[in-house]
């Protein structure tokens, strides 16, 4: 974003062999203006075998009652929210470097699948979604007549 | 890309910093980390004269034809080391791990203990 705005800034600082002092920015309102995410979105990774889709995101310290899972036209939704290990109020925090609270974060899935055989699992902090794909969509050799 | 990123995890995982908070109560110290993907058994906390030491590993993705089309996140190694405060009790250090959060209790020595004192009538 910021780099359309300023061309010259970049060749100049890679000559000089310095890090370039608008990386990072792009991505930050990336984020900033997606409107797929709210709260706190969970970092998810999303990939893909012959036969299903998996998607897994980073959900430390949920309760799997707060954690709520759609799927519907292509779009996986993972909504939730996080509350505090321990109610405190006012004063004591010497740190508060993790978050809290609601969250949503919209996945579209990279090819048609089943939606109706999902298969979700929370471990060690991390949901994992499988969702198997509609063969009837998969990529196929065809057969050439003639 | 894959084949790139696969090389790089062999040699070394990336080194994350976890997000912790820390809390003090009249108790004590309780520490909250976060640490998604990481089993009971990947995860060590070393205890030395005056600090304390958090390492653990993310679970491995399962390897084979798996290709990703997003990714924010990958296997990771955590370290975090913590000074101690002197009046923490040692001995009654206590650790639960539950969902990818290590919950940490640094109980603080009787002594150190807040109290209130008597006044005697002179």
């Amino acid at each position: 974003m910021f780099k359309k705005h300023f061309p010259a800034s970049k060749p100049k600082d890679e000559a000089q062999g310095r890090r370039d002092p608008w990386m990072g920015m792009d991505q930050f309102w990336q984020n900033a203006m997606s409107p797929y995410t709210s709260g706190v979105a969970p970092v998810v990774d999303v990939s893909e075998t012959e036969t299903e889709v998996r998607v897994a995101a980073e959900l430390p310290g949920m309760d799997v009652n707060d954690i709520q899972l759609t799927l519907d036209q292509g779009v996986l939704v993972i909504k939730g929210e996080k509350k505090r290990e321990e109610e405190h109020k006012g004063e004591g925090f010497h740190r508060v470097e993790r978050s809290y609270g609601s969250f949503s974060r919209a996945i579209r899935l990279p090819t048609t699948c089943l939606e109706t055989k999902v298969q979700a699992e929370y471990k060690n902090g991390v949901l994992s979604v499988r969702i198997p794909k509609d063969q009837k969509f998969c990529a196929r050799r065809i057969e050439i007549e003639g | 890309m894959d084949n790139e990123r696969t090389q790089t995890e062999e040699r070394q995982l990336p080194q994350v910093i976890p997000a912790t908070d820390i809390l003090e109560k009249e108790d004590g110290f309780h520490i909250f980390m976060d640490l998604p993907g990481v089993d009971k058994n990947d995860l060590v906390i070393d205890l030395n004269d005056e600090e304390i030491s958090i390492r653990a590993t993310s679970a491995q993705k399962p390897r084979g034809d798996v290709r990703f089309t997003h990714s924010e996140f990958c296997s990771c190694q955590y370290a975090r080391t913590l000074t101690l405060s002197s009046v923490v009790d040692r001995g009654r250090i206590r650790a639960v791990l539950k969902n990818g959060v290590l919950d940490l209790f640094l109980p603080k020595a009787e002594e150190a203990k807040p109290r209130r004192i008597e006044i005697q009538a002179g």
